[in-house]
């Protein structure tokens, strides 16, 4: 019963990431299929390039040669975990077919396995991604060794079932607390701003954390001797292919998992039925407000509502926001240290200067994705709006308009941060407003282009359109790809002499704006038709 | 009010709608039945402009639904057999954005709205989040969402399909009332007592095919519509084999 419970919940995922709906289902599913290797590849490439330096350092001594398998271990501990929590509320507690289910003669406990089984499949994907270039890493630096590598494979099978574990309680917190919580959609946010944040302040300081750990690697290695033993275990048993060691590891972890399932497992039913029940407010009164409104003006409200209604739809798609405000403050308040730094930068004018930070902030414009998904997450209530005299042109609009409103002005707000830092003349604090603004246009405008091409509307949980689409991943990774490869040229052509500053960036502009131009025209006219075959 | 002219609608070799034409006229409460898969809710769908066909034409109050579909849609209002609502609304929020769509003005969305949420018993239930709301509750939000803009013609599938007794007695009321101040409803059941009773028209479909069509008692006769239609799915059931 539990492999079959697994294989439906298999099957599901596999379908919901294949068919992508509309024609072209097949090209859509290899195209999204190599865009995932190259996103592997290269996440696969870092790790490598990261655990070789560790190696080179750790190989030679071997009093610590287990604490690079312990960071081996952690970091794929830490990675699995992070990236798994989040949905683990989801996949564990708001599947559609829990109540499917559960009003089968199936115990609960087993219900509630299958769906771990799944997410610790997850967890062995990612957990995939560190071991396996650590592995070649180490292999690399020390030569082969068949016995560590077996310790390696069999230990690094374990380390997923206690990351899963983890993220299951994780689930089970936050399903209990938003169950109980009178708006979902604030508590949700909340929870994953804090988790953003850490994994920012991580992030951005990752190369500084390195150079301080192999600075006091002593100092580390004991402190993991003590709170991180789990990690030493792991880590000194395949070192030292110490049978003990390996064996207390394979106990921790089993026993995670056994107190994971014996423990949820129990309260399974129970979460999944608060989650289900609808609360309701007590019934007012008072007839409600009904003010009448035009259409564009309800058209836009409703899009409105959408996109605060959903934790997830802002926290993914309005990522650049945050940031935008984040760094607007952060610009403002170390404004000396920025012009510091800016004197490496000399040889340029105060206006290729602006031109070039304008470049840089159209990358953080270029992260606000708010029309991708906006199509898709009609779903399956296209109906309403098909079946209404509404132009289709004229949703089309308030969609970009709602992107409009939300990241024209926190950009422009960005825009003035950094003109009052870099102290810009006329010419720069033109390009400053006005390059992000054409950013923003143009990841609004190609976004619901790309979404009328790419829909994806056989969706049952609004994750799917808005973190696992085709849409999304194009136009995020395309807007990007674009102020990267902007960057690097600027790099490599302005930084090298081979082309003036000013005639850089207007190419740069000029294409960008013609890009914009192509996807505007293509919206205009072939925009509401593609809509109105959905 | 609503003409069909030899409407074909095809998936793939299946031929989900085969030919079919149909009058209803201004006034008209015609009821659609057929079995599951006979293309009822693929007719209804092509008549309210949401899903394309392949040949034929559907008229709506002279006007193609084809050519014309924004002046047909004015004009209707369908509601599907599971009405998915915007889960993010309030019901208030809701039948708002409807009448904001179809220009209706305060005072008259503020008298239909008060109407029909006092008949189908949802007042003081609009407050509340759409995702709070029963199957029921949803449905009749979308059947008072239908009615708030007083179309010339309603498209219902199955409207009665999780509605209590009382609400369903009271749709049945609603129904016939838009019917004698000249409007037109066509819909979908099952429930062949309920189309007896309330409807003076009838269309019976089987496998895309119109295969009888009229008034009441053109169609069933002496016997019941329940032993016409048995009568027709044997009849089917003789011929395919």
């Amino acid at each position: 019963m539990l492999w079959k419970l697994i294989k439906i919940r298999l099957q599901g995922m596999f379908r919901r990431s294949v068919n992508r709906g509309g024609k072209g289902k097949k090209s859509t599913a290899i195209l999204f299929g190599l865009l995932m290797l190259y996103c592997l590849g290269a996440f696969c490439f870092m790790f490598y390039m990261m655990f070789s330096a560790l190696a080179e350092v750790f190989w030679p001594m071997e009093q610590f040669r287990w604490f690079y398998f312990a960071l081996v271990g952690l970091m794929s501990f830490a990675l699995s975990f992070f990236l798994t929590a989040f949905t683990a509320k989801s996949e564990l507690f708001e599947a559609k077919d829990n109540e499917l289910l559960l009003s089968m003669p199936i115990r609960p406990r087993l219900i509630f396995l299958s769906r771990m089984a799944v997410l610790m499949g997850t967890e062995y994907l990612i957990s995939l991604i560190v071991m396996i270039p650590a592995g070649i890493a180490w292999f690399a630096a020390a030569g082969f060794n068949a016995v560590t590598l077996v310790l390696y494979c069999l230990a690094s099978l374990l380390l997923p079932v206690c990351s899963a574990g983890l993220a299951c309680f994780i689930g089970w917190l936050l399903a209990r607390l938003t169950a109980r919580a009178r708006n979902k959609t604030l508590v949700t946010m909340v929870f994953s701003l804090l988790f953003l944040a850490v994994y920012f302040v991580v992030y951005f300081n990752a190369n500084a954390y390195l150079q301080k750990l192999l600075q006091n690697y002593q100092a580390v290695a004991g402190g993991m001797m003590g709170w991180g033993f789990l990690f030493y275990w792991y880590g000194a048993g395949i070192a030292s292919a110490d049978p003990l060691l390996l064996l207390g590891f394979a106990a921790v972890c089993l026993a995670v998992l056994a107190l994971t399932v014996y423990l949820l497992g129990r309260s399974f039913l129970k979460v999944t039925a608060t989650g289900t029940a609808k609360r309701r407010k007590k019934s007012g009164a008072e007839p409600p407000q009904l003010r009448p409104s035009t259409l564009s003006a309800a058209l836009l409200k409703k899009e409105f509502k959408r996109f605060t209604s959903s934790a997830i739809y802002m926290m993914n798609c309005g990522l650049g926001l945050i940031l935008s405000v984040i760094a607007a403050v952060a610009l403002l308040l170390s404004a000396d240290a920025v012009r510091d730094f800016l004197r490496v930068f000399s040889f340029l004018t105060p206006t290729e200067l602006a031109l070039a930070a304008s470049i840089i902030l159209s990358f953080l414009a270029s992260m606000d994705i708010v029309t991708a998904p906006s199509v898709s997450l009609e779903g399956k209530n296209l109906w309403i709006l098909r079946t209404a005299p509404v132009p289709a042109g004229k949703i089309l609009k308030a969609k970009l308009q709602l992107h409009l409103c939300l990241c024209a002005p926190v950009t422009l707000l960005l825009s003035v941060a950094a003109g009052i830092v870099l102290q810009s003349d006329l010419p720069g604090w033109l390009a400053l407003v006005l390059v992000p603004q054409l950013f923003v246009l143009l990841s609004g405008v190609f976004g619901l282009m790309m979404n009328l091409l790419l829909p994806k509307l056989d969706w049952t949980n609004e994750a799917v359109p808005v973190k696992q689409s085709m849409s999304v991943l194009v136009t995020m990774l395309s807007t990007m790809l674009f102020v990267v490869l902007a960057v690097m040229g600027f790099l490599f052509l302005v930084m090298s002499g081979i082309m003036s500053a000013t005639v850089y960036f207007a190419l740069v502009i000029a294409v960008a704006a013609l890009w914009l131009l192509l996807s505007w025209l293509w919206l205009c006219k072939r925009g509401p038709k593609r809509f109105e075959r959905l | 009010m609503l003409q069909i002219k030899a409407l074909t609608k095809r998936y793939g070799e299946k031929c989900a709608v085969d030919h079919l034409d149909l009058h209803i006229r201004p006034g008209e409460l015609c009821a659609f039945i057929g079995h599951n898969g006979a293309g009822k809710t693929t007719t209804l769908k092509a008549c309210c402009g949401i899903l394309d066909f392949d040949e034929g034409d559907i008229l709506i109050g002279g006007k193609s639904i084809r050519t014309e579909p924004l002046a047909c849609k004015q004009q209707l209002a369908y509601v599907p057999d599971n009405p998915d609502l915007y889960e993010f609304m309030t019901g208030a929020a809701y039948l708002n954005f409807i009448c904001d769509v179809y220009g209706v003005g305060q005072k008259e969305r503020l008298e239909r709205i008060g109407k029909y949420t006092r008949l189908l018993e949802l007042e003081g239930q609009l407050d509340q989040p759409i995702s709070a709301f029963s199957h029921g509750m949803k449905q009749k939000l979308a059947l008072i969402a239908a009615l708030s803009h007083e179309p010339k013609l309603i498209l219902l599938d199955e409207p009665f399909v999780g509605l209590d007794p009382k609400a369903s007695h009271e749709l049945k009321e609603v129904m016939q009332e838009h019917c004698r101040s000249g409007g037109a409803i066509f819909f979908s059941t099952h429930v062949l007592e309920v189309a007896e009773k309330l409807c003076d028209r009838v269309a019976i479909i089987q496998n895309g095919r119109l295969v009888r069509a009229g008034t009441m008692e053109e169609v069933r006769g002496d016997a019941s519509l329940e032993d016409v239609f048995l009568e027709l799915e044997d009849d089917h059931a003789v011929e395919t084999h």
